[in-house]
Order: C-alpha cells, then structure tokens, then sequence
C-alpha cells in the first residue's frame, strides 16, 4: 500500500493537537502575564490550527469523493454510483468524520474568539482562550488516538458501502451541520464561565461577552432540532415528527438548558444575582452536548441517528466526567467571590418569574435526562435493559410545558424588581378575557364544523393558553407601538419598526414566546386530531379519509442512480373535487434488507395529507395504504421559523455609544420633561 | 513505506513552518505589557452598555403601561444615577488613559443595591424553603413511579452499526408473557383506548424500521395482556425479519393457540413456513385456512395465488426462487407493514 493524502490527513490532525497544546500555553500566558506577544501567539495558534483541520476536511472530501476505498472511513460512508452531495455528506455521515466536522467548527470558533481577544478583557479572553485549546485539543486527541478517519483497511476494497439510505435525502446536507453549529457554539460560553472562575472575575462581563454566542448557538440548536422533526416526519414515513428517540432526547436536553441559561443570563446582567446558577447552568449545557455525543458514539444505544462504538465511549465518558469535575472544583474553589450581593426585591418581579421559568426548564431536562438514561443504568445495575417508552415523557412534559406556556404570557408583563398586582392584574385580565373568548370560539366552530378531537380538554390546554400567550405579545406590541407613536409624533409602522430597533431584545423575545406558541398549538392540535386509515386497494379501488378519496391509479417503478424506486399513483378528491396526484413510494436498495419509505406529502396550513405506500403488488393490480390527515402541524414548521426570526432580531446590531445618549434623553421625552428631573 | 512513517514525516513537515509561524512573537524582545486601563475602559464598558439596556426596558416597560407613575420614577432615579456614575469614570478614563482609577474595576452597584437587608427576604424563609423542598420531593416522587411505570422490558442484545438502525443481534425472545406480568407486580391492567394506543405506536416503530422500540413496546403491551395476539404476532414477525423463523412459527402458534382465526398470524405463518423453511406442504394448509377465514377480497386472492404457486412448485418438485429485489414490497415476511392484511 503507496501512502499518500490520507497520511497527509492524518499528520495535520497531530500537527494541530500539538499547535493547540501551545495555544493552551499561550491563553494562559495572557492571562497570568498581561504579555501582548502571548496573544500573537494565541491568535497564530488558532489560526494555524484552523488551517490545519480544514486540510483534514479537504483530504476526507477529497477521499470521499474520488472513493479512494482503500481507507476504512470511506469504505464504509461512501460508494462510487453515489451523487456528488451525498459523498460530501459522507463527511458528518459516521462517526469519525463527524467528529472530525465538530472539530472543524471548534477550531473556526477558536479562531473568532482569539480575532477578537483584543478587543476583550484581558483575564477573560486569555484563559477563555485556553479553556477553547483544551476542548480543540480533547477532539484532536481524540482523532489521533481512537478514531482516526484516515485510517486504512488491512486491503482495499473495490466498493464501499454508501450512507445509510436513510441519510441520502438533502436534508442530509442541511440538518447535522444546524445542530453541531448549535452544539459546538455552546463551547464559547462555557470557556469563557471556566475563565470567569479561573481569573476570579465573576461579575457579569463574561456574561455580556458571550450574549451573542449563546443566542446563536441556541438559534443553531433550535432550528436543527426543529428541521430534524420536519426531516423526520416527511422522510422515514410513520407519520410522526418526535419519537423521544434518546439521540433526539440527547439535543433537546442542551436546547433545555440552554433555554434556561438565555433566559437567566438577563437577571444576572442587570443585577447581581444568580452567578452560581449560571456558572452551573453553562457547564450543564456543554456537559450535555458532550453528553449527546457520548450516547451517539459510544454504541450504548441503538438508533437511527447512532454510529458504532469502540474505544470512543470511554473516551467520552472520562471527557465527560472530566469537565463536570473540573467545573466543581473551580466552582467550590470561588465559593467565597460567588456570594450574591442582592436579594430579590419582591415575590412579583421579572426575576422570579425568570427564576420559576429556569426551575421550571430544569426540572424538564431532568424529566427528559431520568428517560433517557434509565435503560443505561437498569443494564449497568440489574443487567436487564429496559425502553422508557413515549407515554412517561408525554406525561411529564404536558403539565410543564403548560406551566411554561402560562409563564411565558406572564413573565413579559412584570417589570424587573417589583411589578404592581394591580397593574399586573389589569394587563392580564384583557389578555385572559380575549384567550378565553377565542377558545370558546375555536370550540363553538369546531363544533360547528363536527371537528371530532375538538374536546373541551383540549381547547383549554391546547388553544386558551397559548391564545393567551398571543394575547399578551400582540398587546405588547400594540401598547409600545402607540405609545411610541403618540410621544414621538410618528406613524405607527415608523413606530414598530423603531421598537424592533431600539429595543431587539425585547421584542425579538417576544416574537421567540409568538413562534413557541405557534409550535405548541402545531403539536397539540397535530397529536389530537390526527386521523389515519390503511387499506389494501386494488386498481380503481377508493380510500375515503375525511374530506378527502383516494383512487389507486396504478404502479409504477423508476430505477434511479442509487435505488429502484416504486411508486403508487393516487388520485385525491377533496369534498369531490380533483385536487391531484400523489405518489407514495418505496426505495429499495440493493443491499437493504428492507424498503424505505418514500412518502406523498400534501401541505397545508390547515392540515397535511400524509401517504405511505405500505405493500403492493409486483404486477401493479393492488397496493396497501397507509393515509393520515394531521391537522395543523404546518403550524410547528411556521413556529420554527418564527422561533428563528424573533432569534435573529433578538440578536441585532450591537449599541453604540449613541445609543447610550439617546437612551439618557428618552425618559424625558416619555415623561413629558417632569418626572425625569 | 509505511503508513505510519508516512504519518510521521508528514507530521514532521507541516510542524516545522506550523510551530515557527505560532511561535515567532515569543522571540521578539519588544517590552509588550498590555495596557491596564484598557481592562478598566471595557468593565465600564460592559457597565454602560448594562445600564444603557436597563433604561430601555425601564422605557418600555413604561411604554407598555406595565409601571405604576411612582415606580417608574423610583427606577428612573436609580437608572440615571447608576448611568451617571459610570459616564464619570469612563471621563476620568477618557480624560488620562494611564491614570489609575480606585475601586474595583467592575461592579459599580446601584444606589440601594448591595447590603444585606435588615429582614430577610421571602427567599430565605424556611417556610419558603420548606415548600420548595417539598415541591422537589414531590416533583421527584412522581418522577420515580411515572419512570417505573413506562418502563418496560426489552432484550436489546444489539449495538449500533455505522450509521444504520438495528435489529437486535440475538433473537428478540418472546418469553413467558404471564410469568412476566405475574412476577414484576407492576403491571396494570390497561384501558381499550391505552391498549389501542400502544399497539399503534408500536406498529408505527416496527413500520419505521424502529425494531428495539417496536420489541420493547409490543413487550410492554404483553406484560399488561399476556394474550394479546397483535403484539405476540408482531413479535414473530420481527422475529421471522431477524433470520429466527424457528422462534417465529412459535410465536405465531401461539398466537393462533390463543385465537386460531387471527388472520395476521396465519399469513406470516404461512409465508415464514414458504420462504424461509421452504415448507410449502404446510403453507399451503396455513393459506387454506387463512382462506376460509378470511372474507372475500384481495386478501383471499393473495391467498389462493400463493396457494398455487406453491402447488406449482411441489409439481415441478423444486424450491422456491429468492425474493427479487423488486418484490422486496410486496407480502412477504421480511418487509414491515407490508403484506399485513386487514382483518
């Protein structure tokens, strides 16, 4: 066997451990010195090691897609009669190669970070920095020692053996690089806390450093989790979107902790509260990222989303363990600077409400977090494993999530320190009079309209609360924007848009609550109403489902690069008139044991009509299928993407000193001059 | 050469230029001491920009109508003065960049913030205390039999493949459905809507191609009514996709043991006994009955023509052909969700 570029692969993962051991010096030498040749150093460093690992991913690619199969790697995630975007995908496709991705991205992370050193304080940037090299480094290790993509097969093969069919859909090329985005973005906040408690500097500057960091992590985070669900559901063909899959579990539980840590960041920047909570919080949120990457890896666990094990779980696990033991020894060791300075002032404050609704995520991670890894520990304990099925995380979601939602509608309405009852009661007796009102209409019509899952129940749950929730958010706005509108003598579009402006992450945050409890009515209202049918329909045969019949015209079967692909025609009649054709199909692929579905979706914001080609007959006389109707889970979708909006404005343009002038003269002009002085 | 000197040259090659480019600042001799008062200029910074974000939400508070006249300008007060003395130290600042500044470089609190209060707030009472604990204990509680309650069983024996989901790599055995339920002492007997409800979950794991989930379901469905056919069917079935067509045909047995019309075990009875035993004499006689059972419709046809197909064979005394990869859809056992008819 000749050597050649994957050697070069595998010398520029050790080229760059070793320049990240000296990166780890350097962040600590600007710390400790106050020397500016150690930031150069630094900055160099994270350069040099970003060039290094993108040299890796260069060399993968370029083995992935010329199916050099001489390397284990590409044997295994790629064939030569695969598309171009499937060999590339190959990359984040197994184990080796994802780690390799996630490492790419702590490196380009690294990189930003130290760009903007300078502009930081000095104690925090140099040891956040280290901290930064020493997660780098653990991947880099990682990928010398016990998964190396580079490594060879004792002999080459003449094929490999391609992506799992079920990756081979172009969400593929979208899904695993938003959530290791989302992952590894959490990397940022964590250095920086571990620097906070290194240098002893445990006020609220690395909080504010880190602010952006962790909005786009968690925006990352939150439209992968949300693109996986819509991937699922339109892909693997059992019409549903979450199975409480403990690789799903395992991104949802960061997005928990995660969510909490945004929300109690905010408390901690304005006054001194809460620092052990979201020194604790941070770690909880990388340590559960790591988490997630020792249950995909390690083989504990057998799911779609899972590669095999080896040598790699324990090295996660010591990863693991490590950082949550480093975390609380630096914790224990600051005990003595982490003393709050102030109590809260009130029951009725934003920070309670801040504080119940942290509890409140917490609790619901640790609900998700017992779920997950109860099989674990029933096998390590009594030897026989055991499922934690659907049923217990519906359960203790529900009652949560309701609180939650209810919080979320109360929360904005309440100043910081100490909020009035009187005030507080007659804001949200408007908002609770106009939920309670639209949900006996949503019950009234779709009584009306003999909707069968429309129960009382339901309406209470599904619809009043989060109608109340769009009530408060709608009324925010509405308020604001006429307020803003009647002092400044401007229309009420100049007005709103001066809101989003002036205030982003305010109002970004409430779009965030507007899309949630858009998601929330998706879900309730997808998982009650849904209605399903199978049958076995022969040639001309009719399938009714609600609104909707459903013909079977015949079969068809196209061979495709990688796949035959055989599909059922299905006229589809809505309340009698034509309202197309749909093709459920099945992929069947050459070396799979078994099919895969390839469903017919028809979208709409009211509900979806969802096909799967369940048998069929070779000669095209009869198939089986499997018809749902799932209303209103467009909605969840749209939450996303409102989700992702309100994100994205919550993260504006930074203030500037402007800002800060403008700010000082504005209560003046609210007030009319005379309460200001 | 070997791989591995080849990975040690190369390492040795990209290190050199690599580890010189990093290092080179550390050998200039230029005194480079950071400035400290630029530490100080970005805590007040941080500090002006905290305060600056207070006022707005103090102003849009305001705005929306959520402060009562006195606290706004209670807080009002407290914002300015707070803004006003970081402005003034960030002028001193400004004014002499090397001066020394005294105090702590972060943290400047607002008038009112900071000291212990005279009583002790509500957070510290041990009423309140003592309600949060017991909140916890309950919260902790009702996880605990909510967790052992949905938790089932399962004979995961498999580990993950690069990738791919997996079916178990011993066989997913069916056990003694009663014992189980008698021995665990946990099991509750479940309402028709749950017992429905499980059943669809767990055929849409086992048509997902989620085999551990759908075996673990389906066990939980027999630790609550050990003689549910669907579920001890559906297991064969998984058993008879696994390669067990042994444990399968016990599993359909006793299946049709506990109701001999159950049209679902006796297809892939009778498609195992075909497919993978080779047996097409006793298919036969399993189709016959699943014939006469089943009601007049393209079941039945399916039935007939298997039927035939298999005397065809028995004629010719040959066996039968692979499946072709194009028949991977159509009724036989290896396919989930297919070939399931509708009883």
């Amino acid at each position: 066997m000749t050597p050649g570029v994957p050697e070069l692969g595998a010398a520029s993962l050790v080229v760059g451990l070793a320049v990240a051991l000296v990166g780890t010096v350097a962040g600590a030498g600007i710390s400790r010195t106050g020397a500016a040749r150690w930031l150069y150093v630094a900055q160099r460093a994270a350069l040099v090691q970003l060039l290094l690992v993108s040299l890796a991913v260069a060399v993968l690619e370029d083995l992935l897609i010329t199916g050099d199969f001489s390397v284990r790697y590409v044997a295994m995630t790629s064939i030569s009669t695969s598309p171009l975007r499937y060999k590339i995908a190959g990359l984040w496709g197994s184990l080796e190669g994802s780690i390799l991705l996630w490492e790419w991205l702590q490196a380009l992370f690294v990189y930003l970070v130290a760009r903007r050193a300078l502009a930081l304080r000095r104690e925090l940037s140099g040891y956040a920095l280290a901290v930064l090299f020493v997660v780098s480094g653990v991947f880099l290790l990682m990928m010398t020692a016990v998964a190396s993509p580079f490594a060879r097969l004792p002999a080459p093969i003449s094929e490999g053996r391609g992506l799992n069919p079920l990756l081979e859909v172009t969400d593929m090329l979208v899904h695993p690089l938003l959530l290791y985005t989302g992952y590894v973005g959490f990397v940022v906040p964590f250095a920086f806390a571990m620097a906070a408690l290194l240098a002893g500097r445990l006020d609220a500057a690395w909080l504010t450093v880190t602010r952006r960091w962790t909005v786009t992590a968690w925006l990352f985070l939150s439209a992968g989790i949300v693109y996986g669900g819509w991937w699922s559901y339109r892909t693997l063909g059992w019409g549903g979107y979450w199975a409480w899959d403990p690789v799903e579990n395992a991104s949802f539980m960061p997005w928990l902790m995660g969510t909490a840590f945004v929300h109690s960041v905010m408390v901690q920047e304005r006054r001194p509260l809460l620092k052990i909570w979201n020194l604790t919080l941070v770690t909880l949120t990388f340590a559960l990222t790591i988490f997630g990457t020792f249950l995909t890896r390690s083989g504990v666990i057998a799911s779609v989303h899972a590669f095999a094990g080896g040598a790699i779980g324990p090295f996660l696990l010591a990863y693991l363990a490590v950082i949550l033991l480093t975390s609380l020894g630096l914790l224990v060791w600051r005990w003595d600077r982490l003393g709050e300075r102030a109590e809260l002032d009130a029951v009725l404050s934003r920070e309670s409400v801040f504080l119940v609704n942290n509890v409140l995520l917490v609790a619901f991670c640790v609900t998700v977090f017992i779920g997950t890894i109860f099989p674990l520990l029933s096998e390590a304990v009594t030897g026989v494993k055991v499922s934690v099925g659907t049923p217990y995380f519906d359960w203790v979601s529900a009652p949560i999530v309701l609180v939650t939602l209810c919080l979320m509608g109360i929360g904005p309405l309440v100043p910081w320190r100490h909020g009035s009852w009187t005030v507080l009661g007659r804001l949200l007796g408007g908002s609770a009079l106009a939920a309670l009102v639209a949900g006996l209409a949503t019950w009234g019509l779709g009584r009306a309209a003999a909707v069968d899952h429309l129960s009382l129940g339901l309406v209470a749950t599904g619809y009043v609360v989060p109608y109340f929730v769009v009530a408060v958010v709608l009324g925010e706005f509405w308020r604001a924007t006429r307020g803003r509108s009647r002092v400044g003598g401007i229309g009420p579009g100049r007005a709103f848009l001066g809101l989003l402006r002036q205030n982003h992450r305010r109002y970004g945050g409430l779009i965030v609550h507007l899309g949630v409890v858009l998601a929330a009515i998706g879900i309730a209202t997808s998982s009650a109403g849904k209605i399903e049918r199978e049958a076995t329909l022969e040639r001309g045969a009719t399938l009714d489902l609600g609104r909707y019949r459903l013909t079977f015209t015949g079969l068809s079967a196209t061979e495709e690069r990688t796949h035959l692909l055989v599909r059922a025609g299905i006229d589809v009649t809505d309340r009698g008139r034509p309202a197309g054709r749909l093709e459920p199909g099945q992929r069947i692929y050459p070396g799979s044991p078994s099919p895969f579905a390839s469903v017919a979706l028809r979208y709409g914001l009211g509900h979806d009509l969802y096909l799967i080609l369940g048998a069929f007959d070779r000669e095209g006389r009869w198939v089986t299928i499997r018809a749902q109707v799932h209303p209103m889970i467009a909605w969840i979708w749209l939450g996303g993407a409102v989700v992702i909006l309100g994100g994205l404005i919550a993260l504006g343009p930074r203030l500037r000193p402007a800002d800060f002038a403008a700010a000082a003269v504005a209560p003046a002009v609210i007030t009319g001059g005379s309460d200001a002085s | 050469m070997s791989p591995v000197f080849a990975v040690i040259l190369a390492a040795l090659v990209l290190s050199v230029p690599a580890l010189l480019y990093v290092t080179w600042p550390l050998a200039r001799r230029r005194a480079d001491r950071m400035a400290a008062p630029d530490e100080e200029r970005l805590a007040l910074d941080a500090e002006r920009v905290a305060a600056l974000r207070a006022l707005r939400e103090l102003l849009a508070d305001r705005e929306a109508g959520h402060l009562a006249d006195a606290t706004f300008d209670l807080e009002l007060e407290r914002h300015e003065a707070r803004a006003a003395a970081v402005l003034r130290r960030l002028d001193a600042l400004g004014a002499s960049p090397r001066a020394p500044v005294g105090g702590a470089a972060t943290g400047i609190p607002a008038p009112g913030e900071g000291g212990p209060t005279a009583t002790a707030p509500w957070t510290r009472r041990p009423a309140t205390l003592g309600v949060f604990a017991l909140g916890i204990l309950v919260f902790g509680v009702a996880l605990g039999v909510l967790v052992t309650r949905f938790a089932a069983p399962t004979t995961d024996g498999g580990r993950a493949t690069d990738g791919e989901p997996v079916v178990s790599g011993g066989p997913p055995s069916l056990g003694d459905p009663g014992r189980v339920g008698g021995a665990s002492g946990t099991a509750r007997p479940l309402t028709p809507e749950m017992l429905r409800g499980m059943l669809q979950a767990a055929r849409a794991s086992l048509e997902a191609g989620r085999y551990q989930e759908a075996i673990a379901a389906y066990k939980a469905i027999l630790k609550r009514d050990p003689v549910n056919v669907d579920a001890i069917t559906h297991l064969g079935l998984i058993l008879a996709m696994a390669g067990h067509a042994e444990g399968a045909l016990e599993a359909f047995d006793r299946a049709l043991a506990i109701d001999g019309d159950y049209l679902e075990a006796l297809w892939y009875k009778a498609s195992v006994l075909a497919d993978a035993k080779r047996d097409d004499k006793a298919a036969i006689a399993v189709w016959e009955r699943f014939s006469r059972v089943a009601a007049p419709g393209p079941e039945r046809e399916q039935a007939l023509l298997r039927i035939r197909e298999a005397r065809a064979r028995l004629a010719a005394g040959g066996v039968a052909p692979p499946a072709a990869p194009s028949g991977a859809g159509d009724r036989r056992v290896g396919t989930p969700g297919a070939g399931a008819p509708s009883p």
